[in-house]
């Protein structure tokens, strides 16, 4: 019966390597509009009273498989509020499925009340949220095209399609950046695209020698990204010329922020970097997390707050990357999606925990309020 | 570790060889495959040669159990001395689980058709191999149909995997003539193949793929490796029937024929285990 218990045995293990994680497939994000917060993450939008952590409402308002996981950045587009669906691994369901679950959907619902307003079906995921110029709204796919779509016209019941660039031969994992009349794109196929936002078309192609995943940077008519070839670019916005590149340890999946001529961003393998502009990208120094940053860092005064996957938040001096409290903020669970500031507040999305976010005292990492995913 | 010295080389190399193929996974994974049956042949062999000879002493175990039933510490001394070793079959099966565990863990990992789990195959690229970082996301169509990241919805692969298993076990299976060993082997063929085919029905395409080429692979090698198991069964019939051991007691071990009919080729290698033989020679 020993060989029974093997078969048992190998087949269980197998089954429990093959699916033990039970985080969304996509990363969360959040967006702060004053006293408000509006969180995509797994199964659920949520809009939260920064102030009391009180949940006003949620979309859908009962959590299934078949819906979600929403990810990225939400966005606000007059009175909606603009969010999609990334990648659904978790409700393929096997040979139980009947739908085709790479299909997925960008959302427009009421800022009022949560309700959806108008729905837009992707070849698709939306990984990483849309952007807007409050005319229309411009929205990458899984499928590597960027929909230009306007809510106020409809075709088939849905927001009509203005324009679709489709120069890009892989995955757009990414929102782009909207300046000075281009959209610039980053796409999995290792190109950044400076795209016309009159007509959708292709101004320029920068290539890198892997994937990029980020939304660029723009400061002074410079563009800063990473990819996952280990480099950090600078890359002028006008013609894509490239102006200096520097190498990191391991790929680069979170957007760059810039302040005081040094910019700042994170590397899968944990280390956070601060490279010298006027420099041509010179490191000036390097903080080691225990676990992949995939969040933007953010500046507030003189301080760089980082999250990681290790699950802690950082607060380091952003002129020289000595650590600013005398522990990280331990939260117990990964940390992906960019953390906001609102007055003396902390505020961190988590990932895979029952807690949505959790507010920390910006002076000294402490805990302060727990969003739930439940009416207080 | 386990991912350090597992599951990590295993995801690169598979990689490597995707890159090296023309940027074809399923052709990557039969080659992936081909390499460890390679690098694991001696531990099969020895599992395969491990498992005949306690098969062959069937009868002598089945002796030994009746005759000191009463006496547990003496059944032990006189097993051991006929060279009983239970876990002499299973112990090369038990090391080669880390190896299939973790090509399992590679092949899902390199496999990943969502940010979070690229970002843990990001964590785990070797750096000397910059090129690698390049080939991601994987191309996981297969044949313009299938999707080799997430599971069959048409039951090509799971029905092909247990298909497979099923006629993998049964040229694997020694022939015994314990009673309760014959159907516990009858159970394996069975229970397996089902337990790996729903398995299957929610794994990616690609695991299955490798685990098809696997027993396909298996089966290619017990037909090479034959001679050499036909030798090695005519040695342990001899030493264990004719050539020195305990000779076997009539009426313990019952007639082969009430066991599961074996193929034609096991039948005349059952015959050959209850002949003496004292030419050494596997007559045929």
């Amino acid at each position: 019966m020993y060989k029974l218990g093997i078969v048992g045995t190998v087949t269980m293990l197998l089954m429990g390597c093959t699916g033990s994680d039970s985080a969304p497939s996509s990363f969360p994000g959040a967006f702060v509009d004053g006293n408000v917060a509006y969180l995509a993450r797994g199964g659920q939008v949520y809009k939260y009273d920064v102030q009391s952590g009180n949940l006003l409402w949620e979309f859908p308002k009962q959590e299934t498989l078949e819906r979600g996981p929403f990810a990225g950045l939400p966005v606000k587009f007059g009175n909606t509020i603009v969010v999609g669906e990334g990648l659904n691994f978790a409700s393929t369901g096997g040979i139980f499925s009947k739908e085709d679950h790479t299909q997925r959907s960008l959302f427009g619902l009421s800022d009022e009340n949560g309700g959806e307003i108008w729905r837009f079906t992707g070849p698709k995921e939306f990984v990483d949220g849309v952007v807007t110029d409050g005319k229309l709204i411009y929205a990458p796919n899984g499928d590597g095209k960027l929909y230009a779509l306007d809510p106020a016209q409809k075709e088939n019941g849905q927001p009509k399609i203005i324009w679709t660039f489709n120069d890009a031969k892989s995955k757009l994992w990414s929102k782009p950046l909207l300046a000075g009349g281009k959209l610039y794109q980053a796409s999995m196929d290792h190109s950044m695209y400076a795209i016309d936002v009159a007509t959708g078309k292709k101004i320029w192609e920068f290539k890198a020698k892997a994937p990029i995943a980020v939304q660029p940077t723009l400061n002074n008519g410079v563009l800063y990204f990473g990819a996952f070839d280990s480099k950090f670019y600078a890359v002028d916005a006008e013609t894509g010329a490239k102006k200096w590149e520097q190498t990191t340890t391991g790929w680069v999946w979170s957007e760059a922020t810039i302040a005081n001529g040094l910019v700042y961003f994170g590397d899968v393998r944990g280390r956070v970097y601060a490279l010298d502009i006027a420099a041509n990208g010179e490191v000036r120094w390097t903080f080691d997390t225990k676990d992949a940053i995939r969040a933007q860092p953010i500046i507030n005064g003189d301080t760089l707050y980082v999250v990681s996957f290790d699950t802690n938040v950082y607060a380091l001096k952003a002129a020289d990357g000595k650590t600013a409290w005398p522990t990280p903020a331990t939260l117990n669970y990964r940390l992906p999606a960019k953390p906001w500031v609102i007055n003396d507040t902390l505020l961190v999305p988590l990932f895979d925990s029952e807690t949505r976010m959790w507010s920390l005292d910006i002076a000294s990492g402490t805990r302060k309020i727990q969003f739930q995913p439940v009416k207080k | 570790m386990w991912d350090l010295f597992i599951v990590n080389p295993m995801t690169n190399i598979l990689l490597l060889l995707y890159d090296i193929l023309g940027k074809n996974y399923v052709l990557a994974i039969i080659v992936f495959t081909l390499l460890i049956k390679l690098v694991t042949l001696p531990l099969t062999i020895k599992q395969q040669v491990g498992m005949m000879k306690m098969s062959a002493l069937q009868p002598q175990i089945k002796e030994v159990q009746e005759k000191y039933k009463n006496d547990p510490r003496k059944m032990q001394e006189e097993m051991r001395k006929i060279g009983y070793n239970p876990v002499s079959g299973c112990l090369p099966m038990l090391i080669q689980m880390p190896v299939l565990i973790g090509l399992f863990g590679a092949i899902n990992r390199t496999l990943t058709v969502d940010p979070k789990n690229l970002i843990d195959l990001g964590k785990h690229l070797y750096t000397f191999l910059p090129n690698l970082s390049s080939l991601v996301p994987i191309d996981s169509t297969f044949l313009g149909v299938f999707d080799l990241g997430r599971p069959d919805r048409y039951l090509v692969v799971p029905i092909v995997v247990v298909v497979t298993t099923f006629l993998s076990n049964k040229l694997m299976m020694q022939p015994t003539t314990d009673p309760q060993m014959a159907q516990t082997n009858q159970m394996m063929q069975w229970m397996t193949p089902m337990m790996f085919g729903f398995f299957m029905l929610s794994t990616p395409i690609g695991l299955g793929i490798y685990w098809i080429v696997s027993n396909l692979l298996g089966v290619a090698q017990y037909y090479l490796t034959k001679p050499m198991m036909d030798k090695a069964r005519a040695q342990y019939s001899m030493v264990t029937v004719g050539g020195g051991g305990k000779p076997s007691v009539a009426g313990v071990a019952p007639p082969l024929t009430q066991l599961t009919p074996p193929p034609k080729s096991k039948i005349r290698a059952k015959n050959n285990l209850n002949k003496p033989n004292t030419d050494g020679k596997n007559k045929k």
